[in-house]
């Protein structure tokens, strides 16, 4: 048997402004999908795990085998080759257990093959989804003459720009089999980091969204399939939280209640009420529900 | 001939060609279905099923978006992973709200010593079954990032016979292909397959007509 973690997180409502580089005219732009029929805008899945990595080099002594240098902006590493993982017991670094990593290098002959350091990511993150389609809001604002360094070179004009923005809630989903790491007890720090996951998507660093859960499902169990990625709905733009897909799945039977830990502003709502009569262990904070998982864990594993 | 449901809620089935540019194919190839199978039973040893055939077909129509992502690549060695020149933006097709009719046929397996594909499929869909299984990671048909979220055997999947499904099966006079084998050292040993999109239901469709796994490699060193 093997024990997967599964879960479904929603932040709290905010506003983003995460541009990722790409520009239309002067208007900063966001990246968007079109999502159940709707355009809703999207955070990269690796916008999620350089937070998460960030978090994990603050919560290790010895820090994570790579680091943003936000003065060069380049990436720092400690072990480049990654030492240590070619021999059982070897000197490893959190990050390159949960996150993966890959070096590639070419063949050296002709008529030879390359070779390849590749460890698949444990801890794996879906792409983030706004909860509410994206209703085209767009700030328009001016940079004062000399303001930055490439506006306004020259002349006394104001220069305009824009930024679209959006006032929502992203959800995303995790998946992890804690078996497959080096280190059992980088499950927990790994769960620990999702639950008090920070700054994601940044425009500039000048305006951040927060990616700590507002609410989360975690499902514990030996099934492949998570069957609750994106199972979070609003009745309300955003405002309040339903998960009636999850509901159903439980009562169908296709998830076992027994399976789920919920945590946060969920616990409250019908559909957290729901859950909770089936079975499921509702708690009304994430620490609690994150803390309960690790438990279970611990207790399987044992 | 096993059939399964199983939905993606954002995927990207990556063209093998594609480089700056990363077009989506309109569903897996089968050689992507039966990477998916393989780690669906927790096989990891990629030979031990070849011989087994299978397919896609997509459940109606699911939305294309082009977004931009940022990916790594070796141009300077000096430099860094994901330093300068080695790290640069390129524009991703997705897919959203995928649907797909998985089947697998394994009567033309050569390894059944361990039990076919099929079998091994079918008992991990039982909650006994999946007791018996090791396996690692999240389902995903391609990258990781685009988990699968659930799989059904065909017979549970809600109502569906309303919808329409483009299936990929051979042809000869076929316009569209896919590979079954991926040699992802250079590209001599991939084989691809010659067939075409089918509108089909949700009935089995003729074994013949199924892609079949095959490594090259393998029959040149028999």
């Amino acid at each position: 048997m093997t024990l997967h973690i599964f879960a479904n997180i929603v932040t709290d409502y905010g506003t983003a402004a995460n541009n990722r580089g790409e520009t239309e005219g002067n208007t900063t732009t966001l990246q968007k999908l079109i999502w159940k029929g709707a355009v809703h805008t999207t955070v990269s899945a690796e916008a999620i795990r350089f937070e998460t990595r960030k978090h994990l080099a603050a919560m290790e002594p010895g820090g994570t085998n790579r680091t943003w240098n936000e003065d060069t902006r380049t990436n720092d590493w400690q072990k480049p080759g990654f030492d240590g993982w070619g021999k059982k017991g070897g000197d490893t670094f959190i990050d390159d257990d949960l996150l993966g990593y890959m070096s590639a290098e070419a063949a050296k002959e002709e008529g030879k093959a390359g070779s390849a350091k590749v460890r698949r990511a444990v801890l794996e993150v879906t792409r983030a989804v706004s909860l509410t389609p994206w209703p085209g809001d767009t700030t328009f604002n001016a940079a004062s003459p000399g303001a930055t360094p490439s506006a306004a070179k020259k002349g006394n004009n104001p220069v305009p720009y824009g930024a679209e923005i959006h006032a929502t809630r992203y959800q995303y989903g995790i998946a992890m089999t804690p078996d497959r790491l080096r280190q059992s007890d980088r499950a927990t720090k790994a769960l620990q980091a999702i639950a008090n996951l920070r700054t994601v998507a940044g425009n500039h660093g000048r305006f951040l969204f927060d990616f700590s859960p507002a609410a989360i499902v975690f499902r514990v169990t030996e099934d492949p399939a998570p069957r609750l990625l994106y199972c979070f709905g609003t009745p309300d733009a955003g405002h309040t939280l339903s998960a009636d897909e999850l509901v159903r799945r439980v009562r169908s039977g296709d998830i076992e209640a027994s399976e789920l830990i919920i945590g946060g502003e969920l616990a409250t709502t019908d559909s957290g009420k729901a859950l909770a009569e089936l079975g499921a262990d509702v708690k009304e904070g994430i620490k609690a529900a994150t803390q309960a998982v690790c438990d279970r864990v611990a207790t399987v594993s044992a | 001939m096993i059939g399964l449901y199983v939905t993606v809620p954002i995927a990207s089935f990556r063209r093998g060609a594609a480089r700056e540019y990363w077009e989506t194919l309109p569903l897996p190839a089968p050689s992507t279905v039966y990477g998916f199978l393989l780690s669906m039973v927790g096989e990891v040893d990629r030979e031990r099923h070849i011989g087994a055939r299978c397919t896609a077909g997509v459940i109606g129509h699911p939305h294309e978006s082009t977004v931009l992502r940022k990916l790594w690549r070796i141009k300077d060695k000096k430099l860094g992973l994901g330093n300068g020149a080695n790290v640069r933006p390129d524009y991703q097709e997705l897919l959203t709200d995928v649907r797909l009719v998985i089947w697998l046929d394994s009567s033309e397996e050569e390894q059944p010593a361990v039990g076919t594909l099929q079998q091994r499929v079918a008992e991990s869909l039982t909650n006994d079954g999946r007791h018996r299984i090791t396996r690692f990671g999240g389902l995903s048909l391609g990258e990781s990032t685009h988990m699968v979220d659930e799989v059904l055997p065909i017979e549970r999947a809600p109502e569906l016979a309303d919808e329409s499904v483009r299936l990929f099966l051979l042809d000869k006079s076929g316009n569209f292909t896919l590979p079954v084998w991926v040699d992802h050292v250079g590209s001599s040993g991939t084989r691809n397959a010659l067939g075409r999109l089918m509108d089909a239901n949700f009935e089995p469709p003729n074994v013949e007509r199924l892609p079949q796994i095959k490594n090259p490699m393998m029959v040149t060193n028999k």
